[in-house]
């Protein structure tokens, strides 16, 4: 794993060994303020999606240390580790296939309550005949996708069918729908809600229906509103947020080193796609400093100049990298480096990076 | 606390996925493609822990023969976990700067024979500066940008400069020059000899104009994977850095005396006519800008559609008889961007788990 190279507390960001991932906690904290208002005022659910960072410390100041408070992960892996610190309400996101997944779960539903995603009947027989030889029931949700970029069924398939059969199987309590709505697969619409709605007629029963949504944009205060038939919406990103100018250091990056700078205009930081990924595109780097990332290999990052101006970087300066994607960095990290008035006051670990299955 | 380890012995089709898994006898066809190549050569190979991360691994390889003994590493804490691994001959391929690192590099000469390696003066002088605070003594290797247009000097004046200084600085010793090489597409062994013979003579130009200056060169690095068998036919490289060819990747399989032996077991979880999902996305295998996996046995056949956080779509392109839960192998564009998300390989023999072994220097990144 990685090694901590830990600085003494009251460490400035910048004096940091590089390349180190850190979050700014006010900003942060702000962003958590901000988004409990817009929730509280709409009477909505917030479920945060954790497994962004995978860090419960991190965690803890998002549920305000409630952990009856609900939250979503991606993983059942992941869910142990959140479960362990003490979380009791996770939803996952993964379907579990296989008798090894599936007898996790039902260990897991022991202690906490977990939601699982199903879509067909035969994974549904398999894990309701799983729990039935314990005495036991587990929550289960049915996707809705209208892509093929996310799982789930689509609003042509047979959910009615599915879901009243799957309730009749025993040991297994419907808990709701849940659809991705993002950049990428804006799924809601009118009609969308009308479909919606008839769909929530035909399979609720005595058991409560709770519709989850995941939305991946740190925009969700702009149109809260036309998730009227949603109770829960999952979101992560919100914590993430830089775009206050109240605050000098972005809620989280890469703080990285120039390394080289063999030639005029080119500068190589020791930050490459081992330590910020480059999956969803390359990092950005603030405006006033005038340069960008120009590409990344594995080990170096390289920079050029964005205008004419003579650039003034020397060896050892320290640049701020703001992630492509905040959980594909974080994904590479086991530790976080929290800043507070630019100045290190504790790290971290992100106890559920690396917990695939 | 619970860490998903199988026991050994687990059948293939038991494993939890998904899953970083290891070909044993793939690796170990390629350890012994390098013993063979390396065996009656002045030039060794200095295996690149870059992309294992793993001491027992790049111990296996010095033990099967072909290397000098040493490694390479990327980063000052990967060097750091080799020393405690137990490996002392270490050659840093990057620049190292900042006071503070500097200072954890010239200690860990203490404790091993570091090398790393240069470009700037400044830099030269911090390090000789550091190595005198803490009593110890760091090899210097001049590097020489050939073909990467990244971290390097780019022509022979710079070189000589620097070794001048080196050879006046105390904590510090010149032994020579490195260098690294790419190349583009699947290249036959004829391009392959070609251009790497191209970059080696750029390194060695370099070496020849300190020469010339009165000054010693004992150390030419330079050499990857793609000219392994390359640098030891030209006279004057000492040690090639490969790295790539231990795990092999999809990109370098056209060099078939490997094999790919480093892949990701994923589950099937669900099927839409010619779209699969399977349990693995960006989290796991990396994507870096739009470059995917391979689908072992379905090259051709089946190509990712998408990729997601935890999952990816793959696409058929004829039928294939796939279902929930069937289980595939992933081949990776780039084993080092896989490895360093994975917390432990699973080293299967015959399809049976032989050993677990942590990446213990996974996340090593400063």
């Amino acid at each position: 794993m990685e090694r901590p190279v830990s600085k003494p507390i009251g460490t400035s960001l910048y004096y940091l060994d590089t390349p180190a991932l850190f979050i700014n906690k006010a900003n942060i904290q702000a962003n958590i303020s901000k988004v409990d208002r817009i929730f509280t005022e709409s009477n909505k659910f917030l479920r945060p999606d954790m497994s962004i960072h995978g860090s419960p410390t991190l965690g803890q100041i998002q549920i305000q240390a409630d952990h009856s408070k609900g939250i979503y992960v991606h993983t059942l892996s992941q869910a142990l580790k959140f479960s362990e610190a003490g979380y009791r309400d996770i939803t996952i996101g993964m379907p579990v296939i296989g008798s090894g997944k599936s007898t996790f779960a039902l260990e897991m539903s022991r202690d906490i309550k977990i939601s699982i995603p199903i879509t067909n009947l035969n994974n549904a027989k398999n894990i309701s005949h799983m729990f039935s030889e314990s005495g036991m029931e587990i929550l289960f949700y049915v996707p809705i996708s209208n892509s093929i970029k996310s799982i789930g069924l689509s609003m042509t398939d047979d959910i009615t069918g599915l879901v009243n059969e799957i309730k009749r199987l025993g040991n297994l309590k419907f808990n709701g729908y849940f659809v991705v709505n993002n950049e990428d697969q804006n799924i809601i619409d009118e009609t969308f809600n009308s479909q919606l709605s008839s769909l929530i007629e035909s399979t609720s029963s005595t058991q409560s229906t709770h519709l989850n949504m995941a939305i991946s944009s740190s925009n969700i205060d702009q149109d809260l509103g036309k998730y009227s038939l949603f109770d829960e919406i999952i979101n992560g990103t919100y914590l993430f947020d830089s775009s206050n100018e109240d605050f000098d250091i972005p809620a989280c990056g890469v703080l990285s080193s120039v390394m080289s700078h063999p030639e005029e205009n080119n500068w190589y930081l020791d930050c490459g796609q081992k330590a910020i990924s480059i999956d969803r595109g390359l990092p950005t780097i603030n405006k006033s400093i005038g340069v960008k990332v120009d590409r990344m290999s594995a080990e170096h990052g390289c920079i050029v100049s964005t205008g004419t101006e003579k650039i003034d970087l020397k060896l050892g300066d320290r640049i701020i990298l703001n992630p492509a994607n905040i959980g594909d960095a974080f994904n590479l990290y086991d530790f976080i480096n929290v800043i507070d008035d630019g100045k290190l006051t504790n790290v971290w670990t992100t106890e559920a990076r690396g917990h695939y299955r | 606390m619970h860490d998903y380890r199988p026991i050994y012995g687990t059948d293939k089709q038991d494993l939890e996925t998904p899953c970083l898994v290891i070909d044993l006898d793939a690796m170990e066809n390629n350890f012994d493609v390098i013993s063979k190549e390396y065996s009656n050569t002045v030039c060794k190979m200095r295996q690149h822990a870059k992309n294992i991360k793993c001491p027992e691994i790049l111990q296996k390889q010095i033990a099967q023969g072909g290397t000098n003994g040493g490694i390479c590493t990327a980063k000052v804490s990967e060097a750091e976990l080799m020393v405690e691994g137990g490996i002392t001959d270490i050659l840093i391929t990057s620049q190292i700067v900042g006071k503070d690192k500097l200072d954890r590099l010239t200690a860990l000469a203490k404790r091993g024979n570091i090398k790393v390696c240069v470009d700037n003066r400044d830099n030269l002088i911090e390090l000789s500066t550091s190595a005198v605070r803490n009593e110890s003594v760091v090899g210097i290797l001049i590097e020489v940008d050939t073909s990467m247009n990244r971290a390097g000097i780019r022509n022979s004046e710079e070189a000589v400069a620097l070794a001048k200084i080196a050879q006046t600085l105390p904590g510090v010793k010149f032994l020579g020059v490195m260098s690294h090489q790419t190349i583009d597409g699947e290249p036959d062994r004829e391009t392959r000899f070609l251009e790497g013979k191209k970059y080696i003579d750029m390194c060695l130009a370099i070496k020849t104009a300190i020469e010339n200056e009165g000054i010693p060169v004992t150390v030419v690095s330079s050499g990857e994977t793609f000219t392994y068998d390359v640098a030891t036919r030209i006279q004057g490289v000492t040690e090639v850095e490969g790295g790539t060819y231990a795990l092999m990747s999809d990109p370098t399989s056209y060099m078939n005396e490997f094999t790919i032996a480093g892949k990701v077991l994923v589950t099937v979880i669900d099927v839409k006519g010619k779209y699969i999902t399977i349990d693995a996305g960006y989290r796991e295998l990396g994507g870096p800008l739009g470059i995917t996996p391979v689908v072992e046995g379905f090259k051709e056949i089946l190509e990712f559609e998408c990729m997601s956080d935890t999952y990816s779509v793959l696409r058929s392109h004829s039928e294939v008889s796939l279902d929930i839960g069937s289980l595939l192998y992933l081949h990776s564009s780039q084993s080092d961007i896989l490895v360093n998300r994975w917390d432990s390989f699973v080293g299967l023999r015959k399809d049976r788990v032989e050993l677990v072994l942590d990446i213990t220097a996974r996340g090593c990144h400063n």
